[in-house]
């Protein structure tokens, strides 16, 4: 609220003490009255500081546009509900999908009590990673033109005078502080991360986890406490007639206890229809210029200023890599006629690449989905993981294997698959993909393709598998 | 009930920080998680204004465009700028994307002009 006085709840007419300026009810002079009589010490200087904000923003009378107002950021708030909720999920499920509870695989190891809700990740629907890191992503995007609009719709708020009077206010507003700097600061990390421009001072993982709970935590405090207000001004207009006014009916909504309705509104330059059909422009634009990174085919060039938009052309390693063999040190000699796969279990072995491709093959159309967002299928042959298992004397179904890679720099140069991806007849250890042999970037002389893994689970330029018992339960 | 939403909010937050700390990220995170606040409060919401004020008399199909391409921009600048482009991949950030932002805003631009010749003949 916008006053200090005790007992007042409803402050639309703020500074009510003040001393009105003749007919305009809306000003106030805030300098030429120091109350009647003498002049009285610090309870009431601080009454009249209270009473007299600095000037510009902190004025009510500062922000005058008429479509600011309870409705237009309820509107705008109930998208955010349901979108960042989608979010938080996808995100947390991403999480889940790196099997952080097997051997060496979280990259957040510390996370305590906030891994409550880890399960076994899925080897299908093959595609579920895909869709569900898609979403995170796309719909990040799809979202920032609506979280920029609704913190515009709120700004007055940012500016209230007294910072506050009350040590519930104080919280409150400190809870704010969470919620728009944990907002603004996982979708700033997020997008800088899709982008691969990695200027941040610190690891993203945690940072983007963590500090999602935090923003989280105060998201779930802000709804609890804003949810009967979002509805009951939800309800205060019809947004079906709101998309049928134009900007000649466009009026303010009613006064508000919260002090978004301007005091002093201008007239329109906008009608509420116009906004909202800007935002959800705004929103198509961004959704239409990143989804055609999560297709293949002739769409993924839509993907105009996506970090991996590209249709690369005809040939079977023509698709996208994250990270490519010079980047993290792979020596081509290592992947040469040198190269052998190391197996380890109770019946230790090595295979060079004849005597692999001279096992059972397998082909499956399997899809590589980054954490990034973009995803692509292809056609990949290879020996399955189960048979793999067996030659190293493991029974797959109850062994989990740890996979390591020839490379030298670089996260995920190991991960661990668990028992059911192990045995999952679709998980292969591939050497070839699309008719050809991999490339080098794609992982030659063999890598991982497990359905339904996140992307950098499907290790490259693999050396040694690991093969020991799962613990059961 | 408020007093379980503010306890359970707090613990998460307890718990977030406590993450943050053991993982050795607080200290970047406290300078980021604050350095975008200010930005936002200091620069993108003031810039927003003032930015406000000066076009809100143009005629809304000139506004629209505006604001989008201002949206558009701030969204995708890192790969507009290829801010994170690498010799030894060639795979990441491949595109012409300065070309390609042109293309967006000029589409953006023509469907102003439409608009705004359409909405000249029957009012908006």
């Amino acid at each position: 609220m916008f006053r200090c006085a005790a007992g007042v709840g409803f402050g639309v007419i703020r500074m009510s003490d003040q001393p009105s300026t003749g007919d305009d009810h809306h000003g106030h002079e805030p300098t030429s009255q120091a109350g009647p009589g003498a002049v009285r010490a610090g309870r009431d200087s601080l009454t009249w500081l209270n009473e007299h904000p600095p000037p510009g923003p902190f004025r009510p009378e500062f922000w005058r546009s008429p479509l600011r107002g309870p409705w237009l950021t309820s509107m705008l708030g109930l998208v955010l509900l349901f979108g960042i909720t989608i979010l938080a999920i996808t995100g947390l499920v991403s999480y889940a999908a790196y099997d952080p509870r097997l051997p060496g695989n979280d990259t957040t190891p510390d996370s305590g009590l906030l891994a409550f809700y880890l399960f076994d990740w899925p080897t299908r629907p093959v595609w579920l990673y895909r869709f569900t890191q898609g979403v995170h992503v796309v719909l990040g995007l799809t979202l920032v033109p609506v979280l920029l609009a609704k913190l515009w719709s709120v700004i007055p708020k940012l500016f209230v005078w007294p910072p506050a009077c009350s040590v519930a206010q104080a919280v409150e507003r400190a809870s704010l502080l969470l919620l728009v700097g944990g907002a603004v600061f996982e979708f700033v990390t997020g997008i800088m991360n899709i982008q691969l421009f990695y200027a941040f001072p610190f690891s993203f993982y945690p940072a983007h986890l963590y500090g999602a709970w935090i923003f989280l935590a105060a998201f779930v405090v802000h709804v609890a406490f804003k949810l009967p207000r979002m509805v009951r001004s939800l309800r205060s207009r019809s947004l079906f007639s709101e998309l049928r006014t134009g900007l000649d009916a466009t009026r303010p909504e009613p006064p508000d206890p919260d002090g978004l309705v301007p005091a002093r509104p201008a007239d329109p330059t906008m009608s509420r229809r116009g906004l909202l059909g800007l935002v959800g422009g705004a929103s198509l634009m961004t959704f239409g210029l990143s989804v055609g990174q999560t297709l293949d085919g002739p769409l993924r060039q839509t993907a105009l200023l996506a970090p991996h938009g590209r249709d690369y052309g005809p040939g079977p390693n023509d698709f996208q890599v994250n990270k490519a063999a010079s980047e993290i040190g792979i020596d081509p000699a290592a992947t040469g006629p040198a190269w052998g796969l190391e197996l380890a279990g109770p019946t230790p072995a090595r295979l060079d690449r004849a005597e692999l491709l001279a096992m059972p093959l397998h082909t499956y159309v399997l899809p590589i989905a980054c954490v990034e967002g973009w995803s692509t299928e292809q056609t990949w042959t290879g020996v399955r993981l189960a048979d793999l298992a067996r030659l190293a004397g493991a029974v797959p179904g109850s062994w989990y294997v740890v996979v390591r890679s020839l490379q030298r720099r670089g996260a995920f140069g190991r991960a661990a698959l668990s028992a059911e991806q192990v045995a999952d007849p679709r998980s292969l250890l591939a050497l070839r993909v699309n008719g050809a042999d991999l490339s080098l970037d794609h992982g030659f002389p063999a890598r991982i393709i497990v359905p339904n893994a996140p992307g950098v689970h499907n290790t490259k330029w693999v050396r040694k598998l690991t093969f020991r018992p799962a613990r059961s339960g | 009930m408020r007093w379980v939403g503010y306890a359970l909010g707090g613990i998460l937050i307890v718990l977030g920080l406590a993450g943050l700390a053991l993982e050795g990220v607080l200290i970047g995170w406290a300078l980021w998680f604050g350095g975008v606040l200010v930005v936002h409060d200091a620069l993108l919401a003031p810039g927003a204004a003032v930015a406000g004020s000066m076009i809100g008399r143009w005629p809304p199909a000139v506004r629209t465009a505006l604001i989008l391409a201002g949206t558009l921009m701030l969204a995708t600048l890192p790969t507009v700028l290829a801010l994170g482009r690498r010799a030894d991949n060639p795979s990441i950030l491949p595109l012409a994307y300065g070309l390609n932002l042109v293309i967006v805003l000029a589409a953006i631009a023509l469907l102003a002009v439409a608009d705004h010749l359409l909405s000249a003949s029957g009012k908006d």
